[in-house]
Formats: structure tokens, C-alpha cells, sequence
């Protein structure tokens, strides 16, 4: 199973009983996939759980895969339930106040801090924590805009929100990881 | 303003190529993956599925289940074009309720009845014009659009089925009186037990349980009836009717005529269906209401008695309506 073969073939030769059809497809999106998981949740451990849990409901819903969308789009969306249900046990819904207070916290502009220049390492740094101080539907949207190279109407699809909803949300996203970095 | 438009080109460029110095930024991060053991779990997982789950099917070719349709097809004529005169030329059992009473005919089956009757008139006519102690059947109307108006037909037809219903209880002591006609004539020791039968008593008993055997097979038979009714009609002598202007004694009227011979050897089952024959001929002999063996034995006594003449009427009339019927060698050369 080379790169000829698109991940959709690869899942349908998979859901036909072939394995190796099933390496290439994991070898492929293993990374994205628990990049997305691990940058949603707050640990490498719920990150594994989270990780494997999709794969476990990919694995058993292989035979009614039918090719109505990019593989990524599928395996995204399934992950991204499982994390909107970790949210749901794990934690309260943030309020509205919660959601201002960061908001706050995130409009101060960097630049404004005396701190000097920052540092490579610095910069990643950061944008680790502007990306864990967004709110979860805009980190989300960043996320798979970013680590899955998704657009609007797909991530409008895993999401369940509409386009223009989905774009204001990467735009405030992105209006807040700039501005930490703004000079 | 050119903040503003500057953040704008970088908003677009990250939706359209994914590609701004936030994204250039992001890719720079580091880049964790699952570890080995992680890896190993999952492939297991899917290693574990495929083991487990059936293999997939072979797909049958495309062309059995066309096939196995065009077989059904067939089948399905085949059955109909057995069964499908017989299911739908059947008559209402003329020995269940009276027909009409709660029973709406379809309008097909009024008019197969109609035919029929006009049939058996043009018969009658022919075989007997002479009889006028059995009244002519009615004419029945043309057939109705709808069941309401086919019931009036039907109600018409009752006397005459009931009529015909008489001679179904006979079958088997035909038949019997058959085999007894034969085995005297190869074997002489035979006929202890269908001696036993030409006794008086056990004449009655015999009777008695023809009669209820008729009862209760008429309608089981019912539904044999049409077809078993053509194959009489084509292959057998006409039968006999009742045209005795007195009543005869109990036990004649419970054994009314006998059907010829060869609708008797063909089956016990056609017995029963000659129940609603209607194109018998009638005869004005007396005797044709007995077996043939009493018909028989009848002339007989007339030889006997020095009527010749009647005598060789009534076998004469015994000839007609029996013509396969093996006379016994002191009436077969009798002229």
C-alpha cells in the first residue's frame, strides 16, 4: 500500500479485512490526529485515552464507512465528539464570566509587558499557552485549521457549526495567538 | 487602518493556503506523536477486528438472482396453469349452505355457472327432450357487474344443486358392486365378504355409512370438484338422473343412480365429483335408479317372467347408459 492509494481506498481495503491497508492509513494520520487530541485536553494521559478511544470506534464502525468525505474529516470528527465528551465529564462548561476573564487576561498586548526579545523556544512557548488559554470551540477551529488542514465547511461539519461561525471563531483565535506576538 | 488591513491578509491567507507567520509559528512547535506502546495497542486493536470479523462475502454473479427470479416465474405458472382453472372455475359446494344466503359470488363465477347451465340445457335437450318430469333449469341471466346482483342467479340455481347433490354418497358401494361384478367372474371362491354386502342388513348399514361418509366428504372434496367433473364428462357416459314420478323406498332414494362403470374404475374421487353433474340423460326406466347389478338382476326376474319385451327395453336402456359396462354372458348375447 503505497502513497498512491488516498486514505479513503485505504479504509474501504481496510473494512474489506486488509491489514496493511490499516498500517499505511495509522502511519499516515496517527500524528495529526494526536497532535489535534493532545492540544484539546489538558493531559498526555487523557490525550493517549482519548487517542486510542478513536481508533477503538473507527475499528468498529470500519464496515459502514462510506466515502462521503475526506478520511480526515471522519477520524476528526469522531475524536472531536469523544473530546466534547471529556469536556462534559471532566469539567463545568466555562460561564460567561470565565470566558471574559480570559479574554481579558489574553488582550493584554505582550508587548506592553517588560519582558525582552523572546526567544524561539520563548515564542512556542507561548503560543502553547495562548493556544490553552482560547476557548475551547476557537482552539478547536484553530486546531484544525492548522494540525489537520481542514477548511471552513469541513470544520463546519465535524464542529456542527455554520461556516461564518466556524470563521469567526478561527478569527478571533487568530486575532489572540497574533497578539501575543504583535511588536 | 493598515493594521487592520494587514491583520485581514493574514486572516485570509491562513484560511485560504494555511499559511501566515501564526501557522508558520504553530508547524514550529514540537511535534509529539503517540509512542510505541500506544501504536502497538491500536494495531492490535485492528489485528483483533479483522480476526474476528467474518471474511467478506463472495458476491454471488449477477446472474443467479436473475436467474432464481426467472425459476420462481416459472414455477409460479406452472402451478397456476395446474391449479388455476380449478381455483377459479370452482363452484360454491352445493352441500354447504344454500348458495346466495351469505355468499356473494364474484361476477366471473355467475357467468362460468351461467355457461355451464346453458350447457347442460342444450344436453338435456338433446339426450332427453322428451322428459318433462324433471323441470327444465331455468335461464339464468347474464352475468352481473358486481356481487349484489350475482346473487339473484345463484339463489335460482339452488334446487338444481341440491338436486344433483344426491348421487356424490355412492361412490365407494359403486365400486364395491364393481369389484364384486369381476371377481365372480375370475375367481369363484371370491365374494365372502361382498356377499356379506348384498344381505339386507348390511345393505342398510352400508347405506347409512355412504350416506354420512358423503356428508362429510362433499365439502373437503369441493375443491376437486371442477376438474375431476370435466375429466367425467369427457371420458364417461352420461349419468342418470332421477325421474321416478313416485318416491322409492328409502333405501333407492338414498342411493340414487349409479355412474357408469367407467367413471367408477377411473377413481374413487370421481364418484363424488359427478355430485353436480348436470348433463346426464335421463331415462324413463324405473330400474335406472338401481345399481347395475339390481338393474341386472331386474331383467332377470322379467326373463324370468316371461316379459321378454320389457326385458330387452330395459337392458336395451341399461346398454345406453352403461355402454363399458361387462354384462354378465347370460345378458351379453341377449337380443
Amino acid at each position: 500500500m503505497g502513497e498512491a492509494y488516498s486514505d479513503e481506498k485505504l479504509m474501504l481495503a481496510y473494512a474489506d479485512g486488509d491489514l496493511r491497508a490499516f498500517d499505511t492509513l495509522y502511519a499516515r494520520t496517527r500524528g495529526m490526529l494526536y497532535r489535534f487530541i493532545l492540544r484539546s485536553v489538558p493531559d498526555r494521559a487523557s490525550a493517549d485515552e482519548l487517542f486510542q478511544e478513536t481508533w477503538s470506534r473507527l475499528i468498529a464502525s470500519r464496515e459502514r464507512y462510506r466515502v462521503e468525505a475526506k478520511f480526515s474529516t471522519w477520524l476528526l470528527q469522531i475524536a472531536h465528539n469523544l473530546i466534547i465528551d471529556s469536556f462534559r465529564r471532566a469539567r463545568p462548561q466555562a460561564g460567561a464570566e470565565e470566558t471574559e476573564t480570559v479574554l481579558r487576561e489574553l488582550d493584554v498586548p505582550e508587548n506592553e509587558r517588560p519582558e525582552q526579545v523572546l526567544s524561539e523556544f520563548e515564542q512556542r512557548r507561548r503560543l502553547q499557552m495562548a493556544l490553552d488559554g482560547l476557548p475551547d470551540e476557537q482552539r478547536e477551529a484553530f486546531l484544525l485549521r492548522v494540525e489537520g488542514a481542514l477548511g471552513l465547511a469541513e470544520i463546519a461539519q465535524i464542529t456542527g457549526a455554520g461556516q461564518e461561525t466556524v470563521k469567526s471563531r478561527l478569527r478571533y483565535a487568530f486575532a489572540k495567538i497574533r497578539e501575543k506576538f504583535a511588536e | 487602518m493598515n493594521n487592520k488591513e494587514q491583520f485581514e491578509r493574514e486572516f485570509e491567507s491562513f484560511l485560504n493556503d494555511g499559511d501566515s507567520r501564526v501557522a508558520a509559528l504553530y508547524r514550529k512547535l514540537p511535534r509529539p506523536e503517540p509512542d510505541a506502546k500506544l501504536d502497538a495497542a491500536v494495531l492490535a486493536m485492528a489485528r483483533r477486528a479483522a480476526a474476528a470479523a467474518p471474511r467478506p462475502r463472495a458476491r454471488a454473479p449477477r446472474w443467479v438472482p436473475a436467474l432464481s427470479a426467472a425459476a420462481v416465474v416459472a414455477l409460479a405458472a406452472g402451478v397456476a396453469f395446474r391449479i388455476g382453472p380449478t381455483v377459479w372455475q370452482q363452484p360454491v359446494p352445493a352441500t354447504q349452505k344454500p348458495i346466495g344466503e351469505n355468499v356473494v359470488a364474484p361476477a366471473s363465477a355467475a357467468a362460468q355457472m351461467d355457461t355451464k347451465r346453458a350447457e347442460t340445457e342444450a344436453l338435456k335437450d338433446k339426450a332427453a327432450p322428451q322428459d318433462a318430469a324433471v323441470p327444465a333449469v331455468p335461464a339464468a341471466p347474464p352475468a352481473a357487474p358486481n356481487g349484489q346482483e350475482a346473487r339473484a342467479p345463484l339463489r335460482k340455481m339452488e334446487p338444481t344443486a341440491r338436486r344433483v347433490d344426491a348421487p356424490a354418497p355412492q361412490a365407494f358401494p359403486k365400486q364395491a358392486a364393481m369389484e364384486r361384478e369381476k371377481k365372480p367372474a375370475e375367481s369363484g371362491a371370491a365374494g365372502g365378504a361382498s356377499a356379506a354386502t348384498d344381505q339386507p342388513g348390511a345393505r342398510g348399514e352400508l347405506d347409512a355409512q355412504t350416506l354420512d361418509h358423503g356428508r362429510d366428504e362433499s365439502p373437503q372434496a369441493a375443491p376437486e370438484r371442477p376438474a375431476l367433473k370435466a375429466r367425467v364428462e369427457n371420458t364417461g357416459p352420461p349419468l342418470p338422473v332421477q325421474t321416478a314420478p313416485s318416491p322409492p323406498p328409502a333405501r333407492e332414494q338414498a342411493v340414487p343412480p349409479a355412474a357408469p362403470a367407467d367413471a367408477m374404475a377411473e377413481s374413487t374421487i370421481a364418484a363424488p365429483a359427478a355430485k353436480t353433474m348436470q348433463l346426464a340423460p335421463r331415462s324413463q326406466d324405473p330400474n335406472a335408479r338401481l345399481y347395475p347389478e339390481h338393474w341386472l338382476q331386474n331383467i332377470r326376474t322379467m326373463l324370468r317372467e316371461d316379459k321378454r319385451g320389457e326385458a330387452l327395453r330395459s337392458l336395451a336402456e341399461f346398454r345406453r347408459l352403461y355402454p363399458n359396462y361387462h354384462l354378465p354372458d347370460d345378458l351379453r348375447d341377449l337380443k
